[in-house]
């Protein structure tokens, strides 16, 4: 549909929604660059008299935030590599190959995407504690997410795969290449676009994930962003100005991730709603 | 020449990410569905069901004892009032859609400022929230004192009251954010939608609400479909914000069932139990997800 010219009247409408809808972020913003003197005086959703980034340096060298910062990427980038290598393959298998069981197996990949989380809970637990011996490591939340988003992401390559035609696989195949080689030196280049759509929305899901990393981490050492602050929340109980800080910290990365690839963000969201 | 027989590699192709989904994901089901017939503290020795060898007991004394429980039926209702009000994204968002479908490069940075909260943890959005919310000196709180909206002596007490109310604060900091992924896939949706059809109808007269209502929104019906079933998952899996708003509280005003879960098998050990809660949990999330993967079928077909 052809987007209408805005008016004047828009512009005026449209500034005004954007600071209220941001408002909350910029109140968190500006309390994280005050003192706490001036927290106070009860001066909280002022601009700051002096303006200081002590609050961010104390929750990175005091409060354990470079640890837990470089944590959640531990959890999050080879979780998202994991996925996309077997996403992308399972792509490939759900567009491209015939077999029976195909259509059941898309269902069944998309289906867990939308489960109450709650249903997996205490097996995940279970299994990870007494089974794998994966509780309170790396590898265990890693592999969780790995196999919990390989649904929603399978379906996702499938979707795109659908578009590219048939007829390049069946080149390949005329000159004699197997189902590998075709997947990596054919499929796989072509995907770029999808993969980097993936790994935009994967990257934020994982870096935002709370639940699992509370359900399958117990040491402080190993806590990512998430479970950090909420843990903080209690300690600096009213130490609002560290308290925003580190939420602030928590946002960079996605938010930084989102600024950057927009564009591929979206497409993303797009893509994977079904369409 | 010689290939692989399709069947054979999709086979091989597919066997890791089949294992790993069925331990992580497959299984659990299961086997939450068994734990929720027995009573088992997550310690001692693997528990058979409760009526194996005691005809005494009921099978499902787990649930009877959960729908005789005050507390699951507070927490379903709340899951309702998240349905609800929840499900008023949507619409937020289909708003922020049609009045932001402009033709100006000026509005993609605008546009950028609205999806941002959508990139957020929901650690971050509540805890942003209860400071905003927070009586006595949040933002919400100083604003209405210097508008003379609230007296000087009174307290903004949305997040303090028993009932609907701290519901309100909590439903609405997910909005936030809902509404924004909303937003992106109305306006995608709008995008979407083929010039001439409007072209046409406004030959034909139409003003723009008769464009609106006889021709745009029927052709977002796709989108609005799974949007709606979208939303109406994320309402019943509401937790993280809960968590770390209120924690359910005060006293349990706000608890939804996927925290109340949490808290009966990780807070009182009682795994069977809280398989209980999320067994019944899954049955309602069972009708949406049929109905979801019937929407993407026909996408398909």
């Amino acid at each position: 549909m052809e987007p209408r010219k805005p008016t004047w009247l828009f512009w005026i409408f449209a500034l005004f929604l954007v600071l209220l809808w941001i408002s909350p972020i910029l109140a968190t913003l500006l309390t994280s660059l005050k003192t706490l003197e001036e927290l106070n005086q009860g001066l909280y959703w002022t601009i700051p008299k002096q303006w200081s980034l002590d609050n961010y340096l104390d929750a990175f060298l005091n409060g354990g935030f470079s640890k837990y910062f470089i944590n959640s990427f531990i959890y999050t980038i080879p979780s998202v590599v994991g996925i996309i290598l077997f996403s992308s393959l399972n792509g490939f298998v759900l567009s491209k190959l015939k077999f029976r069981g195909r259509e059941n197996i898309t269902l069944l990949f998309l289906a867990g995407m939308l489960l109450p989380f709650q249903i997996l809970l205490i097996p995940v637990f279970y299994l990870s504690s007494n089974v794998l011996g994966t509780y309170d490591s790396y590898l265990g939340v890693i592999l969780f997410h790995i196999a919990f988003q390989l649904g929603f992401s399978s379906f996702f390559m499938r979707n795109f795969m659908k578009s590219i035609p048939d007829s390049i696989i069946e080149a390949a195949r005329m000159d004699g290449c197997g189902n590998l080689k075709i997947f990596v030196s054919v499929v796989l280049p072509l995907m770029k676009p999808a993969i980097a759509a993936l790994s935009t929305l994967l990257f934020t899901w994982i870096w935002n994930d709370y639940l699992w990393a509370l359900i399958l981490i117990q040491s402080d050492e190993l806590k990512p962003v998430t479970t950090a602050l909420e843990n903080l929340k209690g300690q600096w109980v009213s130490s609002y100005n560290l308290q925003s800080a580190g939420a602030i910290i928590a946002a960079i990365p996605p938010v930084l991730i989102f600024a950057l690839l927009q564009r591929h963000f979206v497409k993303g969201l797009t893509m994977g709603s079904g369409k | 020449m010689k290939f692989f027989n399709d069947s054979k590699s999709a086979w091989l192709f597919l066997a890791p990410s089949l294992a790993l989904y069925g331990l992580y994901v497959i299984f659990p089901i299961g086997f939450t569905f068994y734990l929720s017939f027995t009573e088992w503290d997550g310690i001692s020795a693997f528990p058979s069901p409760l009526c194996w060898g005691n005809s005494e007991v009921s099978c499902f004394s787990n649930f009877k004892e959960l729908f005789q429980a005050e507390l699951f039926w507070k927490s379903l209702t709340n899951n309702l009032l998240w349905l609800f009000f929840f499900g008023l994204s949507p619409l937020f968002g289909l708003f922020l859609a049609l009045f932001f479908h402009v033709k100006s490069s000026l509005a993609s940075p605008l546009k950028t400022l609205l999806f941002m909260p959508m990139v957020f943890s929901l650690i971050v959005v509540g805890m942003i929230w209860s400071w905003f919310l927070q009586p006595g000196f949040g933002l919400v709180d100083t604003v209405l004192h210097s508008l003379r909206l609230l007296p000087q002596d009174q307290e903004f007490s949305l997040m303090t009251q028993l009932g609907l109310a701290p519901n309100a604060g909590v439903i609405l900091a997910a909005i936030w954010p809902h509404s924004a992924y909303c937003m992106i896939l109305y306006l995608a949706g709008l995008s979407n939608l083929p010039k001439n059809v409007f072209e046409a109808a406004l030959i034909d007269g139409a003003n723009r609400r008769q464009l609106l209502w006889h021709v745009i929104l029927p052709m977002l019906k796709p989108a609005t479909i799974i949007v709606i079933i979208v939303t109406m998952i994320g309402a019943l899996r509401a937790f993280d914000i809960v968590a770390i708003m209120t924690n359910g509280g005060p006293a349990n005003s706000t608890n939804t069932l996927a925290l109340y879960m949490y808290q009966e098998t990780f807070v009182n050990f009682r795994y069977g139990y809280g398989a209980s809660i999320a067994v019944i949990l899954f049955l309602i999330s069972v009708g949406l997800i049929l109905a979801y993967l019937r929407q993407i079928k026909k996408g398909e077909t």
